[in-house]
């Protein structure tokens, strides 16, 4: 064989090849012809051009190839536009149900990637460990010498809030106290200026680094900044550096610094920093995070760790020095939220699988309605298979429509993933200190849901295609009538309907029951009185006041608020009712009693609060009295207690005049986790102390989720105590007359004393009480939007089932009417199945809904406050279901009755 | 069904439209034949190579600007495997308003001198 021949071979069989590639509407009508073509015009080409002339011929039909599939693309897009706006009101409740399934979806996402958000600016944040409880100073000083564990170390004292006076004017900033460690630990750079050296020695003059944040709105981005003097807690303080733009800290999302203060320095620069906070073992304070050398492992630290938290407690003979459990554990410290190592794939999991389940069910629907759907056009299914269409290529046509369908959805579903995040993000947190939840769906959560979108339209495009294409030609030509793998074909509908309806009856009773639990705890704010009373906080210790002359600068402003006419009550406080800021509590130990209970049942809730606290809140006294300025002394060690510690730790009995041994709680729980619930500050020394009870108040209800009532005990607030107030300052609690604006005449009085006093959280009780119940809110609102989402996706299917039936059997009714059947038989026929699977799906979900209540209850209060089984909702969510089911069937039935039977008889 | 859309709508004319639908003005062609015709008109300068010419040829019919002939030619010339393609009235029409169209481009750079020029030089 010549070279000439075996060139021009090659060529005509490598097109022959490229050729049957091609789209198979293409190849019906031209291919052959192409071929032809192309053999004829190899030889003349070979002749002309040689070899580039072939390979130009080839080139040119490779080319051509993923032209002609982008036109049919193309194509079948511009079709499936066109079937879609043919039935608006299928393609509307569609795009609903999947806007609102992949919506739902994203929102898990950006959530997941939200909270699982590295901290931003920090160089190699996976290196980073973090102890999980705070420690004392001297134990971090014992920790920071295991440096064959780690490249450097560092801890900070969190939140802290700062007076900072610019220019005369005074507002509140929160920052961290940190070590000089601190950004070289975090690896962050300065903006401007420098920040600590290393060799920082205690006692100097403050130096302070602030953020960009800070810089930008109080300096208006001065590049002079750095030398700076400005007044903090009253002292002047300069400025040494900026840090870089979006650094807000090591914990941006619960406790976010705009400002920096050595340890270093000089301890009247804060509270904070007084009583020997770095040389106390007792004050467990600091947060410590180290940077990890390469290879050693998170596990690895953690040993060394405990192994040294074992030595110092053997050194100085703590009490519990022979525990055997862990002393110290480690979270990632380079999240923004950080989390145990083992709580990572939980809250991944469990917000995935949740939105996975709602984008399941949407999808089920949407598939449901298509599948209906293929029952009205299997004649032109029929046709186009008639005429030479694919199997393969009809079933990509009807994916390309899911996919159109879906891909119009996920603008607005990202749309609501914004809009939802948004809101929940700016959702105000019941904590004192501001909590950032940076939940902003980003690039990836755009990413993740037009990837989720793609999949979801061949998700649910895909066994509607396979099932419309598998007709039977004959009779669907004749007719139009199913006769198509009928069987089939309806169990899978059918079992999709009744998972649907299944599921989202149990969804709508277990979220009805969260949603009622919240409801009732909202609003419902036992034993004391919020009407016509307001709250101011103040913190003299930030303005560079003294203890002292806090306690002076309170006494007349509490006199001078006294006189007014429209005032009833005033009070200082530390603790408020319906707050989280609490604290580890205390515990009990009562006198010529066995320790046999448990320690759960010794805790007690700590509030400290001052004289005329019950009469201002409107907390009745029971028995004996409250608070009184001879308990405010030092030395006096004189408590009230409620009702409820009267009945858990007395039996009920009158305790007045009665001694008891109260001691540090620790925190456990949620307490060691919750952010804002940290509260260093102790008033008991850590061995115990014995206090009188001078008092029993009744029991007030102040948790967010209405639960078991928990015993309290009440402190007298001190002089003393206003050196050290809690992230929220001192209260100043008001009642007055209904109607009167005490906010203003407060801001005149503290004015009128000393002008650069500023307030902050000055609100009424009613709106305090709405801003701690927003969250819980916002949950029940979900719920029942989720509940009712559900709901209505599964009389969507049913719709679709009552309508495929009808069309099913369009025939069957129009003899059935010819023979003298009545409208109400022929509605009775059509709608037996939706009827009969509601009725089914409706005991499958209270069955499962029951269990779900069960489990649940043992989870959260709110659901066992409503005593299990609520009538409204037990009767109520199936009686919604039904009607909205009867409704979706009774619909598409009442096309039965216009069948017209002598256009049936005319097909016969 | 699309509907109808004006003769000017197409313009201005993609080149392989252009010159398959002048090889069909006068006669009927298959497709090899047109192939043959555009590479003789423009002395080999245009070649339409198969795949691109029956990509061209289906977007002309999808258009219903040119439409499968019924008219054979004489037994002795006739290859029965082979198409017949002709112009529909919409095809002639197109290709009426880009022969004017181009007519028209041609006499303003004329106009403007920009030809002489060119040839002169």
């Amino acid at each position: 064989m010549s070279v000439s021949n075996l060139a021009v071979l090659l060529t005509a069989r490598l097109f022959r090849a490229l050729a049957s590639a091609f789209p198979h509407e293409f190849k019906n009508v031209y291919g052959e012809e192409m071929l032809q073509t192309a053999g004829d015009a190899i030889n003349p080409t070979w002749r002309r051009y040689g070899v580039t002339g072939l390979l130009r011929l080839l080139l040119d039909v490779a080319l051509r190839l993923p032209v002609e599939y982008a036109s049919e693309l193309r194509r079948d897009v511009r079709h499936s536009l066109r079937t879609l706006a043919a039935s608006p009101a299928f393609t509307g409740v569609a795009l609903v149900s999947l806007v609102l399934g992949i919506g739902v979806a994203s929102c898990a996402y950006s959530e997941v990637n939200g909270l699982l958000r590295d901290v931003a600016g920090v160089r190699e944040p996976r290196q980073l460990v973090a102890v999980h409880n705070p420690i004392s100073y001297p134990t971090y000083k014992r920790f920071r010498e295991l440096d064959d564990i780690f490249i450097s170390t560092m801890a900070y004292v969190a939140p802290v809030p700062f007076g900072v006076s610019v220019n005369g004017h005074t507002e509140r900033t929160w920052g961290h106290i940190v070590t000089p460690s601190y950004f070289a630990t975090l690896g962050v750079r300065p903006r401007l200026g420098t920040f600590f050296p290393s060799d920082e020695r205690p006692g100097q003059a403050p130096n302070i680094v602030i953020s960009y944040r800070f810089w930008q709105q109080r300096f208006g981005s001065d590049p002079a900044v750095v030398g700076r003097t400005i007044l903090l807690n009253g002292q002047s303080c300069m400025i040494i550096g900026v840090g870089p733009r979006d650094f807000l800290g090591a914990s941006p999302m619960v406790f976010g610094a705009d400002l920096w203060l050595p340890v270093t320095a000089d301890p009247r620069a804060a509270p904070e920093l007084q009583n020997g906070t770095l040389e106390r073992r007792d004050l467990a304070m600091f947060q410590m995070l180290g940077r990890l050398r390469p290879g050693v492992t998170s596990d690895a630290a953690e040993a060394a760790l405990n192994a040294v938290a074992q030595q110092i407690a053997a050194t100085y003979g703590d009490p519990d020095r022979d525990r055997k459990e862990p002393r110290v554990q480690l979270l990632d410290g380079g999240r923004a939220l950080p989390l145990r190592k083992q709580d990572v794939p939980f809250f991944r999991q469990f917000l995935m699988v949740l939105g996975s389940l709602l984008l399941l069910i949407a999808c089920a629907n949407v598939a449901n309605m298509m599948l209906a759907r293929a029952a009205d056009r299997r004649k032109e299914i029929a046709v186009r298979l008639a005429l030479g269409a694919s199997r393969a290529r009809l079933i990509r046509q009807l994916l390309t429509e899911s996919v159109v369908l879906a891909l119009g959805a996920a603008p607005f579903a990202f749309l609501l993933s914004v809009v939802m995040m948004r809101r929940l993000s700016n959702l105000a947190m019941p904590q004192p200190i501001p909590i950032v939840l940076d939940l902003n769906p980003d690039w990836r959560v755009l990413a993740f849901t037009f990837t989720v979108t793609a999949f979801t339209g061949v998700l649910f495009g895909l066994a509607p295609a396979f099932r419309a294409t598998r007709t039977d030609l004959i009779s669907s030509l004749k007719d139009g009538a199913v006769r198509f793998s009928r069987h089939r074909a309806v169990s899978l509908r059918n079992a999709l309907v009744l998972s649907q309806i299944a599921a989202s009856l149990m969804l709508l009773l277990i979220t009805g029951y969260m949603g009622l639990g919240i409801q009732n705890t909202l609003g419902v704010q036992e034993g004391f009185d919020p009407k016509d009373l307001s709250l101011v906080s103040l913190d003299p210790v930030r303005e560079g006041y003294s203890a002292a002359r806090a306690a002076d600068f309170f006494d007349k402003l509490t006199t001078r608020l006294r006189q007014q006419p429209f005032v009833t009550a005033v009070c200082l406080t530390d603790t408020l009712p319906a707050a989280v800021d609490g604290n580890p509590g205390v515990r009990f130990s009562i006198p010529k009693r066995s320790v046999s209970a448990s320690v759960s049942a010794h805790w007690a809730r700590k509030h400290i609060v001052g004289r005329d606290y019950f009469e201002t809140t409107g907390i009745r006294i029971l028995s004996g009295r409250g608070f009184r300025k001879e308990d405010q002394t030092d030395t006096a060690r004189t408590i009230v207690v409620s009702q409820e510690a009267v009945r858990q730790f007395w039996n009920s009995e009158d305790p007045v005049a009665q001694r008891i041994q109260l001691s540090n709680a620790e925190p456990t729980g949620g307490y060691g986790a919750w952010p804002g619930t940290l509260d260093f500050r102790s008033n008991i020394s850590n061995d115990g102390e014995s206090f009188q009870v001078i008092g029993v108040a009744r029991d007030v209800s102040e948790d967010i989720i209405a639960s078991k009532r928990h015993p309290a005990v009440y402190f007298p607030l001190r002089p003393a105590d206003y050196g050290q107030p809690s992230l929220r300052g001192v209260t100043l609690l008001t009642r007055t007359r209904p109607g009167f604006d005490v906010i203003s005449a407060v801001r005149r009085e503290v004015q009128a004393l000393d002008p650069n006093i500023t307030i902050s959280n000055a609100r009424t009780m009613r709106d305090h009480i709405a801003q701690f119940m927003s969250a819980l809110k916002a949950a029940s609102w979900t719920y029942a939007f989720m509940g009712f989402f559900g709901l209505v996706l599964a009389s969507v299917g049913l719709a679709g089932i009552t309508a495929h039936s009808v069309a099913k059997r369009a025939h069957e009714i129009g003899v059935r009417m010819a023979l003298g059947a009545q409208q109400r038989d022929v509605l009775a026929l059509v709608m037996k199945e939706g009827v009969i699977l509601t009725a089914i799906g409706t005991v499958i979900g209270l069955a499962l809904a029951l269990s779900g209540i069960r489990a649940l209850s043992a989870l959260f209060f709110s659901v066992a406050s409503i005593q299990g089984y609520d009538p409204v909702l037990l009767i109520g969510g199936p009686c919604l279901l039904i009607t909205l089911a009867l409704l979706a069937c009774y619909l598409p039935a009442r096309r039965s009755t216009r069948i017209d039977p002598v256009a049936t008889l005319r097909l016969e | 069904m699309a509907k109808p859309r004006t003769p000017e709508s197409y313009l201005p004319l993609k080149p392989h439209w252009f010159h398959v639908l002048l090889s069909l003005s006068n006669d009927d062609q298959h497709g090899y034949g047109i192939m043959q015709e555009v590479l003789e008109r423009t002395d080999g300068k245009i070649r339409l190579w198969p795949a691109t010419l029956y990509g061209t040829l289906k977007r002309l019919m999808d258009e219903d600007l040119i439409e499968t002939s019924e008219e054979r030619p004489s037994p002795e010339l006739d290859d029965s495997r082979r198409r017949y393609y002709r112009l529909t009235k919409q095809g002639r029409r197109v290709l009426a308003a880009e022969s004017r169209r181009l007519e028209e481009l041609v006499r303003v750079i004329r106009a403007k001198g920009g030809l002489r020029r060119e040839a002169s030089s």
